[in-house]
């Protein structure tokens, strides 16, 4: 059945409204997801970004059966997310980001053992996998503390040991690297690779757009439950974009140069920030357009340490996305 | 099997916040120590017309349910605070098995404070045991404690849906002191609330219970023995089936996954 399908995850106009009534009963609908529709390919690394509130959260626990949708339809390998959620429960993990949804007066192992029973492994296939997936998220040592003294490093690695354990093959993160330290988060980051490697789709949902450049063949940016683009980073960059970057370091910072950039013909966004004794100025400018020189006449040749084009980051893609 | 006890041993461990010492012992051998006694002294300088007997026997038979009521709901309420039970729900495990080990090892409890109970009364009050049929007594005492669980699991899903196990708690075990019979005689309960009784766990049980210290064969007490047993699948259908719906009803509004109202 797996081999099958070419599209691990298949969402087709899908729909969430979130209802609520306040105290005297009127009731009060929030959209989360608007006509959303995606498409997974087996075995592809798929990340879902949007600010908070876009709708990331939601797409992932309806695709984990969490929550059903006011329209619409979800597919995971084939299988309806609503109609067929049990079959959707075997065959997909999901890891979420944050401090909850662990057991912390029982330790790591506990916690795995119980989770294992819940999904019917067998005790002796449950004590197999929980030692091998807690040493190959690097808690071996820590197996037997209980969770409450865990760093939120840790816990995040044993929520990953956790969406392991099925050994799914769909995995759901949802910020898996929130509120990690770097070292922490790129840590958690090398597993996705490895876990690509070993022909698992992924479903990625971050803030972090480094994160998602780094890691997604695909991707998709929500805004307010609507699809704003998709595509590989680079088509997401060069075409989502339309914009160009220029990088100005300035000698002699000035208050006003963010304001007198910014009026220039076909520059769209400048911001400002400091580098050591230096400004340094991130102008967007349209799309082919070459600004350099207004920018040397605008800012003053002199005042200049160096100016450089170049393309604009996923972050900066994102930004312009999200702004138009 | 071997998985369901593992679940059940687990959620024990990690959602009853009362399995340290103090908690523990507090709980499951002073609190139905002193209910006893507070109930005897209570009748006895109130005049009652009842011996002290029938508030002994009557507390420590209500010990189980309330160990039991305040045990599971507390672990329902848990479950939704520490935001585990998305993760439960979003299992593929079985939804029955997952539903009774949330109360199977608060049945020992149960059975530990009851016991204590009667050691404590048969030491320290003087209650007599030399014509109980201890078979019968035995049976009413294993019924009380299902039927307690049944009736614990069923209230504890509302603690779900809540956040809230300790009026859920307070609400389910005075019911049970009230109503069935433990320290006021359920014939003289005005209007129609005797019968409310019926519909409750323990007053069939505890019925039988009293009698088995009269030497009352299983034979006799039959009838409230299957009660018992009849109400104790009653409650565990009627959970089940609210849990199944606060399943449903948390896939539908997304709310059950945050632990603040």
């Amino acid at each position: 059945m797996v081999a099958a399908i070419s599209n691990a995850v298949e969402c087709i106009n899908l729909n969430r409204v979130y209802s609520s009534r306040n105290v005297v009963g009127r009731r009060r609908d929030f959209t989360a997801l608007r006509d959303l529709s995606l498409e997974i390919p087996t075995g592809a690394v798929f990340g879902l970004l949007g600010p908070n509130g876009a709708g990331k959260t939601t797409t992932v626990r309806i695709l984990s059966t969490l929550l059903t949708p006011t329209s619409g339809t979800a597919r995971v390998l084939g299988y309806d997310v609503v109609s067929q959620s049990k079959q959707v429960r075997r065959n997909t993990g999901f890891i979420l980001g944050g401090e909850r949804g662990l057991y912390g007066r029982i330790t790591g192992e506990q916690n795995m053992r119980f989770f294992a029973a819940l999904n019917h492994i067998n005790p002796n296939e449950a004590r197999r996998r929980t030692e091998q997936l807690l040493d190959r998220v690097g808690l071996s040592e820590h197996a037997r503390t209980p969770v409450e003294n865990y760093s939120r490093g840790m816990k995040q690695r044993l929520h990953i040991a956790r969406g392991l354990l099925t050994d799914p093959p769909v995995l759901f993160m949802d910020e898996p690297t929130i509120g990690i330290d770097p070292i922490g988060a790129q840590e958690l980051r090398n597993y996705v690779p490895e876990l690509a490697s070993e022909g698992k789709t992924i479903l990625l949902t971050t803030h972090y757009m480094a994160e998602a450049d780094m890691l997604c063949d695909t991707i998709a940016i929500i805004d307010r439950g609507e699809l704003a683009a998709s595509g590989t980073p680079g088509e997401i960059k060069r075409q989502f974009s339309q914009i160009g970057i220029v990088e100005v370091t300035v000698n002699r910072p000035r208050e006003d140069l963010v304001a007198r950039t910014s009026e220039l013909e076909a520059v769209e966004r400048v911001e400002s920030s400091g580098e050591g004794p230096f400004q340094k100025l991130t102008i967007s400018v349209s799309y082919g357009v070459d600004l350099r020189g207004r920018i040397a006449e605008t800012v003053g040749a002199d005042n200049i340490e160096s100016m450089v084009s170049r393309d604009p980051t996923l972050e900066e893609a994102y930004i312009n996305i999200l702004k138009r | 099997m071997r998985n369901f006890f593992i679940q059940s041993y687990l959620t024990y461990r990690a959602l009853f916040f009362w399995l340290n010492w103090p908690a523990y012992t507090g709980n499951v051998f002073l609190v139905p120590v002193l209910y006893i006694t507070m109930l005897m002294l209570t009748g006895r300088f109130a005049n009652s017309p009842l011996d002290s007997d029938y508030y002994i026997k009557g507390m420590a038979a209500y010990s189980t349910p309330f160990i039991l009521i305040w045990g599971i709901t507390q672990c329902n309420y848990y479950e939704r605070v520490i935001g585990t039970l998305g993760h439960v729900l979003g299992c593929s495990g079985n939804r029955w098995l997952i539903y009774w080990s949330r109360g199977t090892m608060h049945f020992p409890n149960g059975m530990l404070t009851l016991a204590t109970s009667l050691t404590f009364a048969g030491v320290f009050i003087g209650l007599d045991f030399s014509s109980t049929n201890w078979l019968t007594l035995v049976t009413s005492i294993l019924l009380i404690g299902f039927s307690s669980m049944a009736f614990a699991l069923c209230i504890g899903v509302l603690a779900i849906v809540v956040r809230d196990w300790l009026v859920i708690s307070a609400a389910g075990s005075g019911l049970l002191i009230v109503f069935t019979g433990v320290v006021i005689p359920v014939d003289e309960l005005p209007l129609f609330l005797p019968y409310v009784g019926d519909v409750l766990p323990l007053t069939h049980g505890v019925a039988a219970f009293r009698e088995a210290f009269d030497g009352a064969d299983l034979a006799s007490v039959g009838t409230h023995l299957a009660w018992e047993l009849a109400v104790s699948i009653c409650y565990g259908l009627l959970g089940y089936l609210l849990f199944l719906v606060v399943e449903a009803d948390a896939k539908r509004t997304g709310a059950y996954e945050t632990s603040i109202l």
